[in-house]
């Protein structure tokens, strides 16, 4: 059995993705901490073995500082690695999977607020995730399934995105 | 300083041991950057060096005596001579090539004693050249001129130079610069011992440790005194890395305190030599190798990190095979260097060859199981 490797960016993403290994949706794996776009792979090159299976859970919306990045997917080149791709940000992903109309409409139907901060810091402090999910219609299977954009991006940036999808989802059917 | 080679006979378990803290050729896409020496990067030197064996395999012996060599270069005397020599009727030596970054030299220093003192000593240097590989280097200063013999012959007027170096007595400077930290289960030795430490570095790691560890604050009007605090509201005073209430703190916590002083060390000077001998052992092997990771990525260049373990996940770490150094006793001390032993590739295969004991590493056991 390979080792397997989450690394996400935030606490949200985490939360939702212990919540997902917890209920049997993502196959079992570490969850480490780690951004594609401000840390360079090296730092943690030496933990991770080329044999493990690699998850980047990465947002989409934030990419004026490509060096990083591509210095990074230049060096994952040897793993077995995917980008899970969050179509803008973790809230944007969480929405669609939701069927909400935006994130505003998440925001009020999940917490009653209105800002990202507070969405994020209620999130968090959930207690009942599996509860507060159930009732907004929320379906795994939507997550991380948008990347047709960010593919075009990555290729007008001169990135291939051949490597990038090595593996099949982590998310069980 | 920098280490390169070394010979050991006759001081602890070591009969004509030798190391080698060099490799021969630079890999592809290392995980290890800037293995070399800066401004000569010919001069390829093992930047970590993780020592494995069985439980006296002499990996501690090994960090002692290069203690006992940073300290013998400084000036100092080698300290308890006559314990240390294995078979006290003979002399025993060590021999040592290193290179001093800031002076741009290759130095190689040979010293003999018996149990009364030095009984011989060999000094050469030689200025590094750009051009010169790695093994003209290494050639060049052995076949350089002595700097200086001192025998009983000619003692240069030192009637009794004790577990001194008779080349320091005599002005050479032979480690120029140099800055080290030992950390032993018994005793931390360094040229610069800080009073105080990074209190968020500390509290990262504490927490890591223990998780209901909530904060570490210094003390006012105190450098080195300082309150870790629990989720519950309890909390323990922390003065001179020294615990007041140890028993509220596991032992894998307490032993990660002079880790973290270790680490603070390290992050804090612009080089040196950093021995670390298993403070790590009473730790889960996930936070061993994170702390592992962070001390490699914090090394600075021109600096030798020496790390021993008995855990086999370090095994699986991705680093260079050379990184890794195989010790066992029968009955001295014997070294294994894998890359010498065409292993060159590591990617988890290093520890399926020791899990068969490919380098004779692993302990006889047959005495307990002929307890069953």
């Amino acid at each position: 059995m390979p080792v397997v490797r989450y690394f996400y960016e935030g606490e949200t993403e985490k939360k939702l993705l212990q919540h997902l290994k917890d209920e049997g949706h993502l196959s079992p794996g570490r969850l480490k901490k780690h951004n594609l776009w401000n840390t360079l792979f090296s730092k943690i090159e030496r933990t991770v073995n080329k044999t493990d299976h690699l998850y980047f859970f990465i947002d989409t919306d934030v990419t004026s500082d490509l060096s990083i990045f591509k210095n990074n997917i230049k060096r994952l080149k040897p793993y077995n690695i995917r980008l899970m791709i969050q179509h803008n940000n973790f809230e944007d992903e969480l929405y669609f999977a939701c069927g909400k109309i935006d994130n505003r409409a998440l925001f009020k139907d999940l917490y009653g607020v209105t800002s990202s901060k507070e969405f994020k810091s209620k999130f968090i402090k959930e207690s009942n995730l599996e509860g507060k999910l159930a009732t907004n219609n929320f379906d795994y299977k939507k997550l991380w399934s948008r990347n047709a954009d960010f593919d075009a991006f990555l290729i007008s940036s001169g990135i291939s995105i051949n490597n990038l999808y090595h593996l099949k989802t982590p998310l069980r059917p | 300083m920098i280490f390169l080679k070394l010979k050991i006979d006759n001081f602890y378990m070591f009969k004509d041991t030798e190391l080698d803290f060099t490799y021969p050729k630079r890999i592809n896409n290392s995980t290890l950057e800037g293995e070399f020496l800066k401004d000569f990067p010919n001069i390829k030197y093992k930047k970590v060096c993780i020592f494995m064996g069985a439980n006296a395999s002499g990996k501690t012996s090994l960090g002692r005596m290069l203690c006992a060599i940073n300290n013998y270069l400084a000036g100092r005397p080698v300290e308890n001579v006559p314990n240390k020599i294995c078979q006290k009727n003979k002399s025993a030596s060590f021999e040592v090539v290193y290179v001093t970054p800031e002076t741009k030299q290759i130095h190689k220093l040979t010293a003999e004693f018996n149990t009364e003192g030095l009984i011989y000593e060999e000094y050469k240097v030689c200025k590094l050249k750009k051009t010169y590989s790695l093994v003209q280097t290494l050639s060049d200063i052995d076949n350089a001129e002595a700097a200086l013999i001192f025998n009983r012959e000619n003692n240069h007027n030192i009637e009794n130079p004790g577990f001194n170096s008779a080349a320091h007595t005599l002005g050479y400077n032979l480690c120029p610069h140099s800055s080290w930290h030992y950390m032993f289960s018994e005793f931390n030795t360094s040229t610069e011992l800080k009073k105080s430490i990074d209190t968020q570095l500390l509290k990262e790691i504490l927490s890591t440790f223990d998780s209901s560890i909530t904060g570490v604050t210094n003390i006012q009007n105190s450098d080195n005194s300082y309150v870790i605090t629990f989720s519950n509201k309890d909390s323990v005073i922390l003065e001179d890395a020294k615990v007041s209430n140890h028993e509220r703190l596991s032992r894998g916590t307490l032993e990660s305190i002079e880790v973290a002083v270790f680490i603070d060390s390290l992050i804090s000077r612009e080089d040196g030599i950093f021995f670390l001998d298993e403070k790590m052992a009473y730790s889960h092997s996930e936070i061993e190798i994170a702390i592992l990771n962070l001390m490699i990525e914090k090394l600075k260049d021109n600096s030798q990190l020496f790390y021993t373990s008995h855990n086999y996940d370090v095994l699986e770490m991705n680093l260079p095979s050379h990184s890794y150094t195989f010790m066992r006793k029968d009955p001295f001390v014997k070294i294994a260097h894998p890359e010498k032993l065409g292993y060159t590739q590591n990617d988890r295969k290093l520890l399926g060859y020791v899990k068969n004991d490919v380098f004779n590493t692993l302990p006889d056991t047959s005495k307990i199981e002929a307890l069953l």
